[in-house]
């Protein structure tokens, strides 16, 4: 159960890594960031995910800790897609709100 | 030359996942669900309760049973319960291997239970490889065929796909080519490790049917290769002389101990009641990630060790973590889920790719009076593999609750009746246009599923609700997940009928714009 645990950074990591990309920016931030702060985001992303792997190889073997770990990447994938595409529709009405 | 090797891959991304696509969505859909076998097949036997035994009593049992069952078989076989399966399973043979074998389940209590026929989970892992209704070789062949075209299409995919990682988080929101081709490349990317595995491992799993030549230049035959490579106790023959087994839980705790406390899967007796009996120990699988679990073999008077079988060597101890890994006994729950997760996200893979083929064409195909044969077969077999096979599973569970319990070749007609479903959705899928065929098949599908767990509950004392009072959650997953599955089949059936609507309206608003630019 404890593995589970893992999955946050896992999360928070894509999230940090959609944020970066600069066709999302838009969609989030309602601009696009500049280069630093992208690039910070797309670091800290990757920093997230590595240490999910660490945290996964320290609780379990590090069998069962990549495997779980890879089950991680395409749950966290999947959170953080979802995200984007609520935050997109809830722009997307908000936008027909303001402009009927 | 960068260009041309994009293109070349682009087209062999499409055929490779094209040709046999069908066929690799029955094998995602049926070994997905095969990683929960054991909970599938104690939903199936609602008969079975589900009351903690430890193995070590429970094989104690089992012995008495068959002691006093089956005195003169041949041999006894003992499946020890274990957190997955609640049940024993006792079988015997009155002769040697090849002979038929009588088999019987057995609750705590070490009693007879009489749970109905069915082949539960069991069904869907043999059909991700085996396939039904074919010669099992031949069977084996074409799901080779499948896993190497898939392994194909993922490798050309990866290459094809220019934007492949920048377009990782993007699902367009608008119906048509470009929604089904963002959620191929996300499903595709987003488990593309665990595709990669499942694929390569599922062809090391049969390799030596694939590739035997290796085999052939260093051994006589095939079946000298396999008793030299996997070997199996050896027969002995029994004395004529009546001995008394030795007590059957001080052996076992011996393997036990001698697996490092390792759970136990199984055992055999064979020649029980006879000076030569011997018993066969087998570790569990799920003990470790390899798959072939050794064995121990003790003498059935004496009791002392006589004998093991393991397996040597770098290469059999990877092939069978190879093939541990794609089966994944060795998963613990949250893993399992994760396995589970991950063959849902293949599905979604090879599904929306395969809409994706007619939904590319669709705009072009609309402008030719009639559709190209091989656009509407690929149409027509969409709906069959993706919705028929969909409908046809809640049809197999049906069929195991409402099936006469006394019905000869009970558990084959339960696969009979998947068959007939899925039959029936095709038949349908190739009778009615395509627009309308989509809706009707998924609102079928829907209907299916939401019946189950109702059909459940009626039938049987261990509807949604009791099972959630007693904390049975094997019960209590197994229906929520019919309820979800339902919902999801319902809203993709309203989306599907929403969208042709939706296109007919537009393509009659974009009518006089198209009159006067022609100067009609």
């Amino acid at each position: 159960m404890i593995a589970w645990l893992t999955l946050l950074p896992v999360v928070l990591g894509f999230c940090c890594l959609c944020a970066s990309m600069s066709r999302h920016q838009g969609d989030l931030f309602q601009r696009r960031l500049r280069r630093g702060p992208s690039r910070g985001l797309r670091r800290l992303g990757l920093v997230l995910l590595t240490v999910a792997l660490a945290a996964d190889w320290v609780l379990l073997t590090p069998i069962q800790g990549t495997m779980f770990w890879f089950g991680h990447l395409t749950v966290g994938a999947l959170i953080a897609a979802s995200a984007l595409v609520f935050a997109k529709r809830a722009r997307g009405r908000r936008d027909a709100d303001s402009n009927p | 030359m960068k260009k041309s090797l994009r293109r070349s891959m682009t087209v062999l991304h499409t055929w490779a996942g094209l040709l046999l696509g069908w066929l690799a969505f029955a094998m995602f859909t049926t070994g997905t669900a095969a990683y929960f076998q054991h909970e599938i097949t104690r939903w199936m036997e609602p008969e079975v309760a589900a009351q903690a035994v430890s193995p070590l009593d429970a094989a104690d049992l089992a012995v008495s049973y068959l002691k006093k069952q089956a005195p003169d078989a041949a041999s006894w076989t003992v499946q020890l319960p274990d957190h997955r399966r609640v049940r024993t399973e006792v079988s015997w043979r009155s002769g040697e291997r090849g002979t038929p074998r009588e088999t019987r389940l057995l609750d705590a209590a070490g009693r007879e239970m009489n749970a109905r026929r069915t082949r539960g989970g069991y069904f869907f892992y043999r059909f991700h490889f085996d396939l039904h209704y074919l010669p099992v070789v031949w069977a084996r062949y074409l799901v080779g065929i499948a896993a190497m075209l898939m392994l194909v299409a993922i490798l050309s995919g990866v290459i094809s796909h220019k934007k492949l990682f920048a377009r990782f988080f993007t699902l367009s929101l608008k119906r048509g080519f470009s929604f089904w081709y963002d959620a191929h490349n996300m499903a595709a990317v987003f488990a593309l490790p665990f595709f990669l595995m499942i694929t390569y491992t599922g062809l090391i799993t049969l390799a030596n049917q694939y590739m035997p030549f290796g085999a052939l230049a260093n051994f006589e035959d095939r079946g000298t290769f396999f008793a030299e490579t996997f070997p199996r106790p050896r027969p002995i023959e029994p004395l004529g002389k009546a001995a008394a087994l030795v007590p059957i839980v001080p052996v076992l705790e011996r393997a036990q101990a001698i697996w490092h406390g390792a759970r136990l899967e199984s055992f055999e007796i064979r020649n029980p009641g006879d000076a030569n009996a011997v018993i066969h120990v087998r570790r569990s699988r799920s003990a470790t990630v390899g798959t072939r679990a050794p064995s121990l073999s003790f003498h059935g008077v004496g009791g002392e060790r006589i004998g093991e079988t393991s397996r040597q060597g770098v290469v059999l101890a990877t092939e069978s973590a190879l093939v541990g890994i794609h089966a994944g006994r060795f998963a613990s729950l949250g893993l399992r889920w994760l396995y589970f997760l991950s063959g849902l996200m293949g599905m979604a893979m090879v599904g929306t790719g395969l809409v994706q083929w007619t939904s590319r064409r669709q705009k072009s195909v609309a402008r030719t009076a009639r559709p190209h044969f091989g656009f509407w077969l690929v149409e027509r077999l969409n709906i069959a593999a993706i919705v028929g096979l969909g409908a046809a599973l809640p049809g197999y569970f049906l069929a195991n609750r409402l099936l006469p319990l006394d019905l000869p070749d009970r558990a084959e007609w339960e696969v009979h009746c998947l068959f007939m479903v899925w039959g029936s959705v095709t038949f349908w899928a190739f009778l009615r246009p395509a627009r309308r065929a989509w809706p009707e098949a998924l609102a079928v599908a829907a209907v299916l599923y939401a019946s189950v767990p109702v059909i459940n509950g009626l039938s049987t004392q261990r509807g949604l609700w009791p099972s959630l009072m007693a904390g049975d959650w094997v019960y209590v997953s197994i229906d929520s997940a019919m309820l979800l599955t339902a919902l999801a089949f319902a809203g993709s059936a309203r989306a599907a009928a929403r969208s042709p609507a939706k296109a007919a309206r537009r393509s009659r608003s974009e009518q006089p714009v198209v009159a006067q630019e022609t100067g009609g």
